[in-house]
């Protein structure tokens, strides 16, 4: 398939990304997930079709606007309670209805995520940021929901990207099948990967998903691709996964191989837990809160000492 | 995406925060005292000394040419002013007698609105912006001063000169009014004596003003045409009196010093203010022997044009470069080490930051909130053999300024492609200190701009700062005329509204071009919105005119002129540089605020009214009159429309052909003998009177509300961050125009974006492709919002929080409300 015909389903660009990959990059979020981590910060990168989120904080109130209560929007989707003026929403019916509700509100109360886009339209968005890539080292991220659940659109996109010029990344939890993977590590200079658990019967449970494939990918990645460079990382959950013995399970895996140039650790946050709601969805983890400095210090250390390299503060 | 589990704090913000009262770096006892004892004064008070005792020297040398006068003035001054040496200074000379702020008056320029501004201080009283005008102040301002200077003054003579419709066009239909400008066009030139202005610093330094004195007297023999002594003889005789002036000063102050030797009880204080005495017996009559004495100099110079004149945006010059001699001279002799270089500087900029401009004219005051005044520090860049020209003095000057909250003076870096790493380095981490300065200039910019001005390479090399975002050659550019300019918000309005101004009661201010409701495609709003531009813009070219022509009558500068190679060879003053001085390069300045408001605006209507027709033209104009109320919906979807500053190609494409219209007309209506009419993008603080007088618009803003400011996005409506909006911004400018003059980015970063040595390393990247992108000039907001949350909370906690303006930075308390929620409002760039 030509590489202009190739449509990906886009949940976001994001430009002046610093933590994935070196130097200023751009993250191009792909939607689709394989996953179903408890802790995930984008909910709205799971499902793999546009859905539609409502954020009642921005809805400027029937009386003002009212545009969504009437046709075309389909009845009941969104209305009304007597007494209030902000408008609440059916779930269901919104669902239902999809991405014809979001052009309806005027505030952006209403919105879409995941749009079709092909190869060109994501790279000219991209290359807005091609002088900060030329000075920083910087490039083009590939993250997701799952990028490679998207095998065709990916390895498309990145090799145009190195066409380009534009030095390319991907981030995955690697949960596809190896001929997903393959197909698109052709196209890429780093890949950042996650190891979040051990324990096959602890991952299920967090995850949705035992990490036996996972991980029998990622040896394979490594051995297969020597002259591409890999940053393991790992979410670190408090009670989930920041013991010492996930931490040397995961530097055992990954030392033996000379291309995995690094092991990050990226600190649990409640940023997206607001947008369970706006998506109608719910937040299990309501009680959990960021790692304590100590621990992240202790865990960082031990990944320095195995990297032989003075601890990063 | 970023994670920070605290919040992470600027040095300045842990500063207040732990109540430490120095920043990074170790500072003297002498220094701390200093410091503490300035910002304990307050707000700034009126130095009335200066304009009594040149208001005295005026009417006793009534007959005399102008710029005799004036230099007679400077002697009186010299000879009769209170001397003050305080406890604890090195570096003397003041033109008032307290330890505080400061701002001078000067009735020659606007006594007569001078009351106005004495009554809006007065009432301002205890709000933020303060000034303190004391019932005694008053007392002179209202019954010594205007009363000489009532239409003897340039200002108000200014306005009744102008053509009846310029006239109207910056001061609307009250014919008698002279104070309240339209703020649809502005003249700037009622506000200050001169444009920004760079004097050669180094002509004192090196000569001293024995020498200069000198070469006027051997011209002023050789004088042999008859016509020579109307002209030259009493310029020449004004540049020798002013030199008299300078050196009777100092010596005023030697004796001062020797007096309070003798009274001293500390024996080190004795001895150091014997080494003053000796070094003001020197300079600036002699050149400099030593770095303190190079420095003393300095600021000889600098004062002595503040009491010729408005300090307004006095450039110090490239401090770094000029210096350096007298510090590796010292260094070499071991009479000196870094640390004592680093107080003599502390001492430098705790005189400048006692120096405000104090604008008595209400309209000057709303534009330059703060106190803003441009005493620019130059450092880095090339030198005129086009090497890097960074050196010790390039990292000490900087160094210096970091442990101090201090607003002046404003430093600025020149960055070209060969600054190298570690002194960029040394610029991230002072910037992330997080009180604005540095800010940076571009020579991959400003070089060209010189080439195509008619500068040598060699000249353009070595250009000064000038300004909040200008620059100056010396001893080529001869303008000191300050500028004009329009409103872009006003223009936008004017668009929408058949050429009227809804502040203005509706009256018939632009072109009536029409019903929009009748326009049909987006090309016809355009030719409107141009229609509106181009009927305003002749209006600011004119009053440049009259300014040029007027100044010569009521302004000389004796000290600033004798230090301009061209007014010395011609015998003339600067001020009379609309006559033209052979070989110089003579612009002027055709400013224009609210950019992104007018590119916004447009692209609403291009997207709403004509691609998507998701809104009528009945419905827009309905709304916008409305000041929407009652169409909150119109209201969001016009602020949800396409916005300038991100990456989109068509939005940005408006600004850029903007530009091209008014560089288009400056460039067909050149000054004479080809001289260049400038477009500038820098809003001080004018944004916000602007704002003030421009209805709702149809990007979605409110009438009354602050436009764009300089030539960055909207406020929060560049999304994208802070890598697209400065693609963006390079996409809209047109830099093909030799008119291209300055403009204006301003970035905020939290802490946390920046935070560490990665993100020391990042701010460099982003610095780096700023030069190579081409732009200008940027500077830097590196605060939590939440600071400036709780510091108008707290102002007394807060009392020495330094924020970013434009150009310069300000202590957040000095702002007006209007002004805080601006800063507050513009884009926090978030990684």
């Amino acid at each position: 398939m030509s590489a202009e015909a190739v449509r990906g389903l886009v949940l976001n660009i994001q430009h002046f990304c610093t933590d994935d990959g070196p130097g200023i990059r751009t993250n191009v979020f792909l939607k689709f997930c394989s996953l179903h981590c408890k802790w995930c910060s984008n909910p709205e990168s799971i499902g793999p079709k546009p859905e539609i989120a409502y954020d009642s904080r921005k809805c400027i109130g029937a009386k003002a606007c009212g545009r969504c209560l009437k046709a075309p929007a389909p009845e009941g989707a969104f209305y009304v309670v007597e007494g209030e003026d902000t408008v609440r929403v059916n779930w269901d019916l919104a669902h239902e209805a999809g991405g014809e509700l979001a052009a309806l509100c005027p505030a952006g109360a209403i919105s879409l995520f995941g749009r079709s886009m092909t190869v060109d339209e994501v790279l000219q968005e991209v290359e807005q940021d091609g002088t900060f890539y030329r000075e920083s080292g910087g490039g083009i991220t590939l993250s997701g929901g799952e990028c490679l659940l998207q095998p065709d659109f990916s390895a498309a996109l990145l090799r145009e990207a190195r066409n380009r010029g534009i030095s390319t990344a991907i981030e995955t939890a690697g949960n596809v099948p190896w001929e997903f993977m393959e197909k698109v590590l052709h196209h890429v200079d780093v890949m950042l990967h996650d190891h979040k658990l051990t324990d096959p019967v602890r991952h299920k449970l967090w995850t949705g998903a035992d990490n036996s494939r996972i991980l029998a990918n990622f040896k394979k990645a490594y051995e297969t691709f020597p002259d591409t460079k890999f940053i393991a990382r790992t979410p670190l959950i408090p009670g989930v996964n920041d013991d010492e013995e996930h931490i040397r399970a995961v530097l055992a895996f990954i030392r033996p191989h000379a291309n995995v140039v690094d092991y990050q650790l990226l600190p649990y946050h409640r940023f997206g837990a607001s947008k369970y709601g706006f998506l109608g969805k719910v937040y299990e983890l309501q009680d959990f809160s960021p790692p304590a400095q100590e621990t992240l210090e202790r865990l960082r250390a031990i990944i320095a000492e195995s990297f032989g390299r003075a601890p990063a503060l | 995406m970023s994670e920070a589990l605290a919040p992470a704090l600027s040095s300045q913000e842990q500063a207040i925060a732990s109540g430490a009262k120095s920043l990074n770096g170790e500072v003297t006892e002498r220094v701390l005292r200093l410091y503490e004892g300035i910002r304990g004064y307050g707000p700034p008070r009126v130095a009335l000394e200066r304009p009594v005792l040149f208001t005295e020297a005026f009417k006793a040398n009534e007959r005399d040419p102008l710029v005799l006068r004036w230099a007679k003035a400077l002697k009186a001054y010299a000879e009769k002013s209170t001397v003050t040496i305080l406890d604890d200074e090195l570096i003397v000379g003041r033109p008032h007698d307290w330890l505080g702020r400061w701002g001078m008056v000067y009735p020659e320029l606007d006594g007569e609105v001078m009351p106005a501004g004495v009554e809006m201080f007065r009432k301002n009283k205890g709000k933020t912006g303060e000034v303190i005008v004391t019932d005694e102040d008053a007392k002179i301002i209202n019954e010594v001063l205007t009363p000489f200077w009532k239409g003897r003054d340039y200002a108000s003579n200014f306005v009744k000169s102008l053509p009846e419709e310029t006239r109207f066009k910056l001061y609307g239909p009250d014919p008698n009014n002279i104070i309240m400008m339209t703020c649809v066009v502005m003249a700037t030139s009622p506000m200050r004596h001169s444009q920004n202005w760079t004097p050669d610093f180094t002509k004192i330094l090196t000569r001293g003003v024995r020498q200069i004195r000198e070469e006027a007297e051997a011209k002023l023999a050789s004088l042999s045409e008859p016509r020579d002594q109307i002209g030259k003889r009493p310029f020449l005789e004004a540049v020798i009196l002013t030199c008299e002036a300078m050196t009777t000063w100092s010596r005023r102050y030697a004796a001062k010093a020797r007096e309070l030797a003798g009274a001293a009880r500390d024996p080190a204080r004795a001895r150091e203010l014997l080494d003053i005495a000796a070094i003001c017996d020197w300079v600036p009559e002699n050149p400099a022997r030593s770095f303190h004495e190079a420095v003393q100099a300095q600021w000889w110079g600098q004062l002595f044009n503040r009491i010729e004149q408005t300090s307004s945006a006095m450039g110090q010059g490239r401090m770094d470069q000029y210096l350096w001699p007298y510090y590796k001279a010292d260094l070499d002799a071991g009479r000196i080490d870094k640390a004592r270089a680093m107080e003599l500087f502390q001492c430098l900029w705790l005189n400048m930051s006692q120096v405000t401009e104090i604008k008595l004219n209400p309209v000057a005051a709303a534009g330059t909130e703060g106190f803003s005044q441009f005493p620019d520090v130059c450092v880095g860049g090339q030198n005129s053999d086009g090497h890097d020209a960074t050196n010790e003095l390039s990292y000490l000057i900087l160094e210096s300024m970091r442990p101090l909250q201090l607003t002046a003076p404003d430093t600025c870096v020149r960055i070209h492609a060969g600054t190298p790493d570690a002194f960029l380095h040394h610029v991230v981490e002072c910037i992330k200190d997080g009180k604005g300065y540095p800010k940076l200039l571009n020579d991959e910019m400003v070089i060209p701009f010189y080439l195509a001005n008619g500068a040598t390479l060699k000249e353009a090399l070595d250009w000064n700062i000038s300004g909040c975002c200008e620059n100056r050659l010396p001893n080529r550019e001869t303008n000191v005329t300050a500028g004009g300019g329009i409103n872009y918000g006003s223009v936008t309005e004017m668009t929408f509204r058949r050429g009227r101004l809804k502040v203005l009661h509706d009256i018939q201010f632009g072109v009536d071009a029409g019903d929009p409701r009748a326009w049909t495609s987006f090309d016809q709003v355009w030719e409107a919105f141009r229609g509106q531009l181009l009927h305003l813009a002749p209006h600011v070219l004119t009053q440049q005119h009259m300014a040029m022509k007027l100044k010569p009558s009521y302004f000389a500068a004796p000290a600033t002129s004798m230090l301009h190679d061209l007014a010395m060879a011609e015998c003339r003053d600067l001020h009379t540089h609309g006559e033209w001085f052979e070989g110089s390069i003579d612009h002027s300045t055709f400013e224009a605020i609210g950019k992104a408001t007018a590119i916004d605006s447009l692209a609403a209507v291009k997207h709403l009214v004509f691609d998507t027709k998701a809104l009528s033209w009945d419905e827009l104009l309905t709304a916008l009159e409305a000041n929407w109320e009652g169409h909150e919906a119109t209201r969001q979807m016009c602020l949800g429309a396409p916005k300038y500053g991100n990456g989109i190609a068509w939005v940005d494409a408006i600004g850029f052909e903007i530009e091209r219209v008014l560089l288009g007309y400056l460039n067909a209506h050149p000054k004479p003998h080809n001289q260049a009419f400038l477009l500038r993008q820098i809003p001080i603080t004018f944004h916000v009177p602007f704002g003030k007088v421009t209805w709702a618009t149809p990007n979605g803003r409110l009438a009354g509300e602050y436009l764009s400011e300089g030539i960055s996005a909207s406020h929060g409506m560049d999304v994208k961050g802070p890598t697209v909006a400065l693609a963006s911004i390079a996409a809209a400018r047109d830099r093909s125009f030799r008119e291209k003059g300055g403009d204006l980015i301003n970035m905020k970063f939290s802490p946390a974006n920046v935070a560490g040595e990665a993100g020391t390393r990042r701010l460099m990247q982003i610095i780096r492709t700023w030069s190579e992108l081409k732009h200008w000039h940027v500077q830097f907001n590196i605060i939590n919002r939440s600071t400036l949350l709780a510091a108008q909370k707290d102002p007394q906690k807060y009392r020495d929080l330094v924020v970013r303006i434009a150009g310069y930075s300000a202590y957040f308390v000095d702002l007006s409300p209007m002004q805080q929620a601006e800063i507050i409002a513009r884009t926090e760039e978030a990684a």
